[in-house]
């Protein structure tokens, strides 16, 4: 009697797609999070509501071409947050439990609730999200005791091309609630669509956003440095007042994963309205055991993130685009057009984050040694053609970032770090108070990769940082920031006044 | 079996062909009218007052026409007297006290601490008339309907015309006639019969022995099904909620039946979980307890030999052992060997180092939450659910208690009685304004509670209103 239209209601709609949005976005964002990114986080979450804004007023795609790509774009980030899922479940709940048996009981559940149709998802969704509100809310009240809410005012703004990209790569993230555009007509009452999308995405958003800065207020900007997901990470640290129970991580785990369920649920759900038939579920359970042999693959991740930020993401876009101009109309259209072209010059007068290459300089190795009066004394060495050799720059700064900013009032160029091989430190700076600074800095700014090659040098490390041949074989960067953040030690190769290595010395703290 | 015959020996004659060998079945030559006219009157034994056949014959009784054998043949083997006369084309039905039965007692099951003791008898004409006394209202119906080839039993639907979905009736009809079955000895057969969702644990119909449950389902819409020779009727479409629901819940305050209510569901996740978690917790995520507890509890499975889920297991059954034996065993008989079983069995197995202590009180709290649950079926259902959570917590730890919740879960989203979603009002509840979630897991105050519950039609829910 009231079963079997298929219809879902907007409660249905507001929490299974809420938990998935939080679920997702609390675990990512905070992995951004330091003191200057809670700008990318705001503009992915802009973005995100510019598209859900859109998705309410476009029709959803009728063409089976049109909802096969967004299904392979569903399909892709369903299957990366099946892994983030397994993995999450692999070091929170079950240590040293092979993966594919973990993620192979996530997809037999999955399709389990697939198979039973729309309805039925709904209702899971509606029922399982107050308890994963319920876990979210116990978490926060468990940790409470831990946030310096001081650190709040170190955020600041940061506008650049850097926060863009890394925002328009959580908002890919975060377009795991694109598939609401499909509900479009398939929800009761059909008015109270558009209110529960704008529900969604300032609940969503609101809650992503505290999660970041909650993130932040514990860990500061040491927070993604070493964790899989900081948000998760810190459940370790939640307990009870009095120790009245254990470590409580292993019940919390338990609001991503429910959350990560209903999200994998409504990405792999067929893009149709009602029960799917015998053919489509055979076809279902193919996909889902695709996704299941792509998410055992540990390079599903990158390839899925490349293919995410690079492919599906922008044709979602220009899916919306295209579609909301043919709802527009001739008229509408040519407005758009008119507004387009008006905005177009501004938009070249403003200039973009893309820099030519004749503007930049490659740095290929970075030596610091230290200078007078708190300062670094700072090299860098560019990599260049034998044709046109470009002489080390040599500065004092108080931090990397001053050194860029002098050499770019210099020369009118870009410092380019994406190919940088080698971290040269001297000995003598080891011990300086001046390290940590600069330490946190080299972890905060997302220029610098993790991988980077540490080096020390007994004698000045200005003298390294010119060779035009680079070692390749010291010590990540990660490990020094771990070491440091985690009070432990590491072991970096040392290299002497001859340029010879003699061994390796153990920092911070000796063995 | 075609029409009555004017000659009232070919009337003779088929009921001598039809109920031949049946000696229980009493025929008697009658004249009526100082003699002038001849009847043959049929009844079965005991069932017809001798007394009040010799001397009134049908003069006080009750006398209604039947056309043709068939209408003839039910009418006798419900337990009334037939009577066919000579000239006549038509058999009369003498009704009378038909079977005996056991007469109106207390409900064994289902017991309040306030509200009526009455229970249901076996006897369908009785229900009814105790569902009547408590809803003297023209609109209440009853439709009465036999079912079984052999037994003839008769069921009776019991609704009230103006708040039922007609929908509804038309189902229960179709389903009740669905199949052609020998014999219904109680409503437990016609439930499996009618049932869509027949393999699931979970019942889609609530029963009861309360004649105040069932007129307050009425109430609300729905319809009682009840069955001859059973003293539990049938009440659909049901949810979720309703089996978590008592009578006295609406006769006690708001505050005792809310937290009342809460605890049965609470019982419910425990009564299925429990033992999992517990089984859970000591294999996989020691790191829960606080490091006294798990010390301790270490501590007490030394020299037990079997893992925890063996001693979990080991325990559960003793306990399912002793709770059936209670069952069939005489009343005084069967309460003594559940408390003397379950104490001796959990000391001895204590002190024979078979169990931990910790498994002993595992296993009784989570008794004591299935017991907690009001309705027996439902209860079982998550009795057995625990088995299948107990070895997926042993398997997979807490993530394989998730997932056997989860099983759950999306089986419930998928289930549905009659049309209504099972899961209501939890799920869906906008069918209804979000109304019925004023009496689920909390009991809101009865003055607000004014609208009846999706059961009932949408342009009947209201219930309670102020007057003037």
């Amino acid at each position: 009697m009231f079963s079997g239209n298929q219809k879902i209601s907007c409660r249905q709609l507001y929490r299974g797609y809420t938990a998935g949005l939080i679920s997702l976005g609390a675990l990512l964002a905070p992995l951004a999070m330091n003191r200057e990114n809670l700008t990318q986080i705001v503009f992915a979450l802009l973005l995100l509501g510019g598209w859900l804004l859109g998705t309410v007023y476009v029709p959803r795609p009728a063409s089976p071409w049109i909802r096969m790509l967004s299904y392979l774009h569903y399909w892709v980030i369903g299957t990366m947050a099946a892994r983030m899922t397994g993995l999450l479940i692999q070091e929170f709940l079950l240590d040293g439990t092979a993966l594919w048996l973990i993620l192979g009981w996530f997809y037999l559940f999955c399709f389990y609730n697939l198979y039973k149709g729309a309805e039925c998802r709904g209702r899971v969704g509606e029922i399982l999200f107050p308890f994963f509100i319920v876990l979210l809310l116990f978490l926060t009240a468990m940790m409470w005791g831990e946030i310096e809410l001081e650190r709040c005012f170190d955020l600041r703004p940061s506008l650049g091309a850097r926060q863009l990209q890394a925002g328009y790569q959580l908002f890919c993230w975060l377009g795991a609630v694109q598939g609401l555009w499909y509900l479009r007509g398939q929800t009761a009452p059909e008015g109270s669509f558009k209110r529960t999308v704008g529900k969604i995405w300032l609940t969503g958003a609101a809650v992503i956003l505290a999660f970041s800065v909650f993130s932040y207020c514990i860990y500061g900007d040491a927070g993604h440095t070493g964790l899989v997901f900081p948000m998760a990470s810190v459940m370790t640290l939640a307990h009870f007042p009095g120790k009245v129970v254990g470590r409580l991580d292993a019940l919390f785990v338990f609001a991503w994963v429910i959350g990560l369920f209903l999200l994998c649920s409504t990405l792999f759900a067929p893009l149709k309205d009602g029960e799917p038939g015998t053919r489509e579920k055979y076809l279902m359970f193919a996909l889902l055991a695709a996704s299941f042999a792509a998410a055992l693959n540990p390079a599903c991740m990158d390839w899925g993130q490349d293919f995410l930020y690079m492919i599906s993401t922008p044709l979602q876009i220009l899916i919306l685009f295209c579609m909301g101009l043919r709802r527009l109309g001739k008229g509408g259209r040519k407005t758009l057009l008119a507004a387009a072209l008006a905005l177009f010059p501004a938009l070249l007068l403003t200039g973009c984050g893309g820099q030519e290459l004749e503007e930049r300089s490659l740095v290929m190795a970075v030596s610091v040694d230290p200078g007078q009066e708190e300062a670094y004394h700072l090299t860098f060495g560019f990599g260049a053609s034998e044709d046109d050799p470009e002489e080390p720059f040599e500065t004092e700064a108080g931090s990397m970032q001053e050194a860029k900013d002098a050499y770019y009032d210099r020369f009118q160029k870009q410092m380019d770090f994406n190919h940088l091989k080698n971290f040269y430190f001297s000995e003598k700076i080891l011990d300086l108070e001046e390290m940590g600074p600069l330490l946190e800095e080299l972890q905060t700014d997302g220029a610098y990769s993790r991988g980077t090659s540490v080096y020390i040098t007994e004698g000045a490390a200005s003298d390294e940082a010119r060779l035009e041949e680079q070692p390749e074989s010291g010590t990540p960067l990660h490990r020094i920031l771990n070491a440091w953040y985690n009070e432990e030690f590491c072991r970096i190769p040392l290299i002497t006044e001859d340029h010879l290595y003699k061994g390796e010395i153990s920092w911070p703290y000796s063995e | 079996m075609g029409n009555v015959s004017r000659d009232l020996t070919v009337n003779q004659e088929w009921v001598k062909q039809r109920f031949e060998k049946c000696d229980d079945i009493l025929k008697r030559q009658v004249f009526l009218d100082d003699g002038k006219q001849e009847g043959y009157l049929v009844y079965v034994e005991v069932t017809v007052s001798n007394l009040m056949l010799e001397e009134h014959v049908i003069g006080l009784s009750d006398v209604q026409p039947l056309e043709g054998y068939e209408q003839a043949e039910a009418a006798l083997l419900a337990g009334n007297g037939i009577l066919f006369l000579e000239g006549d084309d038509t058999v009369y039905k003498i009704s009378s006290k038909g079977y005996p039965g056991i007469g109106v007692s207390k409900a064994e099951s289902e017991k309040v601490m306030r509200g009526s003791r009455e229970g249901f008898t076996e006897s369908e004409k009785v229900n009814v008339a105790l569902i009547r006394k408590r809803l003297r209202d023209p609109r209440m119906k009853v439709q009465e309907q036999t079912v079984g080839s052999r037994s003839h039993t008769m069921t009776a639907l019991v609704y009230m015309e103006d708040l039922v979905y007609p929908r509804l009736l038309d189902t229960i009809r179709e389903r009740m006639s669905a199949y052609e079955i020998d014999g219904i000895l109680d409503s437990g057969m016609l439930e499996q019969l009618t049932e869509k969702h027949w393999l699931s644990p979970f019942p889609q119909f609530q029963s009861t022995e309360r004649p105040d449950r069932a007129a307050a389902a009425v109430l609300e819409g729905r319809i009682v099904l009840a069955v001859d020779h059973s003293p539990t009727v049938l009440i659909f479409p049901s949810d979720y909620n309703s089996f978590f629901q008592t009578s006295d819940d609406w006769y006690n305050r708001f505050e005792a039946a809310s937290f009342a209510r809460f605890l049965r569901f609470f019982a419910a996740i425990l009564a299925m979980s429990f033992p999992a978690v517990y089984v859970a917790v000591t294999s996989w995520h020691t790191s829960l307890l606080p490091t006294n507890l798990i010390l301790s509890m270490a501590a007490a499975r030394q020299g037990v030999p079997f893992p925890s889920l063996g001693e979990v297991l080991l325990m559960e059954i003793s306990f399912e052992l002793i709770r059936e034996a209670g069952i069939r065993l005489p009343g005084p008989i069967g309460n003594t060997i559940g408390i003397v079983g379950g104490l001796i069995i959990g000391q001895s197995a204590v002190a024979a180092n078979v169990v931990s202590p910790i498994v002993v009180i595992v296993v009784a709290f989570t008794a004591l939450c299935s017991f907690a649950i009001p309705n027996e079926e439902f209860a079982s259902a998550f009795r057995l659910l625990k088995y299948g959570c107990m070895f997926m917590g042993a398997w997979l730890g807490l993530y394989g208690v998730l997932l056997s919740y989860l099983w759950v879960l999306i089986h419930l989203s998928h289930l549905n009685s009659f049309g209504i979603p099972y899961l209501m009002p939890y799920v869906a509840s906008d069918l209804n304004g979000y109304e019925d979630e004023k009496d689920s897991l909390l009991r809101f105050p009865f003055r607000m509670l004014t609208r009846r519950p999706v059961f009932a039609r949408r342009d009947a829910r209201v219930k309670l209103r102020k007057k003037g």
